[in-house]
């Protein structure tokens, strides 16, 4: 639910608390101004509509202040921001929106977080990097926020805590993945796993493979697989408990889906069983199916907007297990040969 | 006891064991209007074990498919089911069973082992959604069929007695096919968010605790009230009262959560994690430090009132004795206000006001505690005081109370309010019954009274209510009648809720 924004009124930066304060004032809103916290978000500038869009889901959660840092290495630094208090059904928000160059623009908005309150940077800007520049050490915020679909595991290792909209997204594969085995005598299944087969949708974009890597990083770690061996590109061979586990990254055609993103997960078992969760067609679900019982259900899947996983990311805890995993899965994107290899469709 | 799966969450909520949940009474209202709703809302959820299947027990000849079209209907009707997924609804309705038997009737119990044992699920929960007259009845039964062993869990739903004797006596029956750790009582108040939230206002931080006692604060008042009549269900309320409704149960666990010492921690990985043992041992003890009711002549302490004709919103309403299913001449309370001491070291000499009601101009449920005015006045007009209040319905959140100075050349000061309001937070919170009943699935029993504390409180109320004292009248749309005041202190007057 929405509400008109209040007028946006373009202050300088050092009037813009006080101006807020004024659209709070004359709103007459019955709102209380409570905040949970700051969201600055770093993006260039001809990417404003969608950071904006992007935005909404966070407003709609949560009562915070977002400062959208519009970054443009032409740009003439005017000291001045475009306020305004937006209501929504999370009650009312506040946003600054400022034009800058990417070593003006820690500073522009680390006068504008606010006091004594969480803050987290949501790293959307496609040419620079974070940490690229000595004063984006002084970034605001205690958590960076970022996609490895968009990025690939380039920015690694990171200067702070992070989340990633990425993992995130494979949150209902790996809540779909643990549901197969909740029942006690199924998950017995999981220690003779024999091969995992990820199919993504094709991409030559740099995230492309990325998810792949991430779920079967994720799988071998939580399964106790070790010392993975990297035959081809595509394909890893790890030694578990009760023998060889082999992984492979296939890419299908789902024009459905975003270029890139996960679209099947194998799982073969010793004896030939087998469990396969794949994303419906045109629809946010995942459908399990298991053979050769043929059990098949759906569960609630991949959530496509941005803006919903940006207000969720923004009240998340850093996940310490993505750290681990991300790391082991840009250590096998890394080894020669085939560089790529695996997100190439 | 969870399932342990290597992918399941890492510090996400742990599903509970696939679990028989076995419904006594599944055709009735509460189980209808909110039961399985809760029950659908966890399964939508992914919240139910894997397998889980709902056994609804009753009288009617309905069948599996009975029980399905009624189901299907009940949560088609709920306010807290949004739109029945076709798919998600196909696979709840495989996971429920309808038994047909008498309560009373051993070859019932006996159908009902064989098809659990069927079932063969590694978690069983009985739910008692029946009056509580059949309690006892059910428990035997189950006993007798073997059925309440090896970790099988019972909830029974308030009252829990209507007095002390038939509370013991309802635990003892309890008790004998069941452990006390396996016993869930439900009180659906303590589900509520904002109920838990007292706790987590309290414990989760620094700055009010050292302020949460008789040095700092002046009074607290607990109000529960309620703006509906009797709305058909004068028969029951004619047993019942307010005493037994409301004080007894819902006002005393706002007590017991407002002044309870810390519980304490059981660590886990370094951090304290709340233990629900440490958190009813600290609410019992609260309720055995409550000063008698009968120390000095009740009229000092308590003032009972039922409504007699007047308005409700602008409407004219009936009064109590008008009401359907009450005698003429019936002095069963509709009001109370009560002015109790909690005698202990933090609260001694602190008055608590509990106030309860039908037919109150609005409905509104609140903790507010009224601190101690300054030392010394500094400015002409300080004598407001501060309060910070808890909200607990309908309009959940906080609200603290303080004095800033007005802008102008004079030294004035006026009362200002900081809230928080639950609102401003768009995701949804669970049902009581929802909590409540994943709760008992996982074995978590903090929520649930145990069994002294029931007692105990029955203990408390007991003189109370067996003094029949003669309610005052007060006119529906009114708080309470005039006489509420005068438990107050000079120059104190109940809060408007």
């Amino acid at each position: 639910m929405t509400t008109p924004a209040e007028a946006t009124r373009v202050v300088p930066l050092s009037k813009a608390e006080a101006a807020l304060r004024e659209l709070w004032a004359r709103s007459g809103s019955l709102r209380s101004r409570l905040s949970t916290g700051t969201l600055v978000v770093v993006a260039d500038r001809e990417d404003r509509a969608e950071v904006e869009a992007a935005l909404m889901g966070l407003h709609d959660r949560v009562p915070c202040r977002s400062i959208v840092v519009l970054l443009d290495k032409n740009a003439v630094p005017d000291g001045q921001g475009e306020v305004s208090v937006i209501h929504r059904a999370a009650g009312a928000c506040e946003r600054v929106i400022l034009t800058t160059t990417i070593e003006r623009a820690a500073a522009s908005a680390l006068p504008l977080v606010l006091a004594d309150m969480p803050s987290r940077v949501w790293w959307r800007a496609k040419n620079a990097a974070p940490g690229a520049t000595p004063s984006m050490q002084a970034f605001p915020g205690d958590t960076i926020i970022f996609d490895t679909e968009a990025t690939g595991f380039q920015y690694l290792p990171l200067p702070r805590s992070a989340i990633d909209l990425n993992w995130m997204r494979l949150r209902p594969w790996r809540l779909a993945l643990a549901r197969a085995f909740e029942d006690p005598e199924r998950s017995k299944l999981l220690t003779h796993i024999e091969r995992v087969v990820l199919s993504g949708n094709a991409s030559a974009g740099i995230g492309a493979g990325v998810q792949g890597w991430l779920l079967g990083s994720w799988l071998a770690g939580r399964l106790g697989w070790g010392e993975a061996k990297r035959p081809s590109g595509r394909l890893l061979n790890f030694r578990a408990p009760n023998g060889e586990v082999t992984v492979s990254w296939t890419t299908v055609t789902r024009p459905d889906l975003k270029p890139g993103r996960l679209a099947r997960v194998e799982l073969g078992f010793s004896g030939g069983a087998g469990i396969t969760v794949e994303a419906q067609p045109e629809s946010p679900f995942l459908v399990f199916d298991e053979q050769p019982r043929g059990l098949a259900w759906r569960e609630p899947g991949v959530t496509e907007s941005i803006d919903a996983l940006l207000g969720e990311a923004f009240v998340s805890d850093p996940d310490g297990e993505w750290l681990k995993v991300v790391e082991r899965a840009a250590g096998w994107n890394a080894q020669p040969p085939g560089h790529g290899e695996a997100g190439e469709a | 006891m969870t399932t342990r799966n290597p992918l399941a969450e890492a510090g996400a909520l742990q599903t509970p064991e696939p679990a028989a949940i076995v419904i006594f009474g599944v055709t009735g209202d509460l189980a209808r209007r909110k039961l399985l709703p809760a029950l659908y809302r966890l399964f939508v959820g992914r919240r139910l074990g894997f397998g889980t299947v709902i056994v609804g027990v009753g009288r009617r000849d309905w069948g599996d498919a009975g029980l399905v079209k009624e189901t299907q209907a009940s949560l088609e009707q709920s306010t807290e089911i949004n739109k029945l997924d076709p798919e998600d609804w196909a696979r709840f309705s495989g996971s429920l069973r309808y038994l047909r038997g008498e309560f009373d009737q051993p070859d019932t119990y006996k159908r009902l082992g064989t098809l659990l044992e069927r079932l063969n699920l590694p978690s069983r929960l009985f739910y008692l959604s029946t009056p509580p007259a059949e309690f006892e009845e059910i428990a035997v039964g189950l006993h007798s069929a073997d059925l309440s062993g090896s970790g099988a869990r019972i909830v029974i739903e308030k009252p829990f007695g209507v007095n002390v004797e038939s509370a013991r006596q309802l635990n003892a029956a309890l008790h004998a096919a069941f452990d006390e750790s396996n016993v869930y009582r439900i009180d659906h108040f303590l589900g509520k968010e904002t109920v838990q939230n007292i706790l987590a206002l309290r414990f989760g931080n620094a700055i009010f605790e050292p302020l949460w006692n008789r040095q700092f604060v002046e009074r607290v008042e607990i109000t529960v009230a309620e703006d509906l009549g009797m709305e058909g269900r004068g028969a029951f309320y004619e047993e019942a009262g307010i005493l037994r409704d409301m004080i007894q149960n819902h006002a005393l666990q706002l007590l017991t959560l407002t002044a309870m010492e810390p519980p304490v921690a059981r660590p886990q990985g370094g951090v304290g994690l709340l233990d629900a043992g440490a958190l009813r041992d600290e609410k019992v003890k609260v309720l055995h430090a409550l000063r008698r009711l009968t120390a000095s002549p009740l009229a000092e302490n308590v003032v009972l009132g039922q409504y007699v004709a007047g308005t409700s919103y602008g409407l004219p309403v009936v009064g109590y004795r008008e009401e359907d299913h009450v005698a003429a001449d019936s002095i069963t309370p509709t009001f109370a206000a009560l002015r109790v001491f909690v005698d202990n070291w933090r609260w001694s000499g602190v008055p608590f006001y509990l106030r309860s009601g039908k037919r109150l101009p609005r409905k509104g449920t609140e903790i507010a505690i009224v601190f101690r005015r300054p030392p010394q006045a500094l400015f002409p007009n300080s004598s407001e005081v501060n309060a910070l209040t808890i909200n607990i319905q309908p309009d959940e959140g906080a609200t603290l109370r303080f004095m800033a100075k007005q802008p102008g050349l004079q030294p004035r000061l006026l009362p200002v309010s900081m809230d928080f309001s639950y609102s401003t937070f768009a995701s949804e919170a669970p049902t009581a019954y929802e909590r409540l009943v994943l709760d008992a699935l996982s074995g978590d029993a903090s929520l649930f009274p145990r069994e002294d504390e029931v007692e105990a409180a029955w203990e408390w109320i007991e003189p109370l209510i067996e003094a029949n004292l003669t309610p005052k009248p007060y006119e529906a749309g009114a708080w309470g009648p005039d006489e509420a005041d005068r438990l107050m202190s000079d120059g104190q007057h109940w809060r408007q809720v």
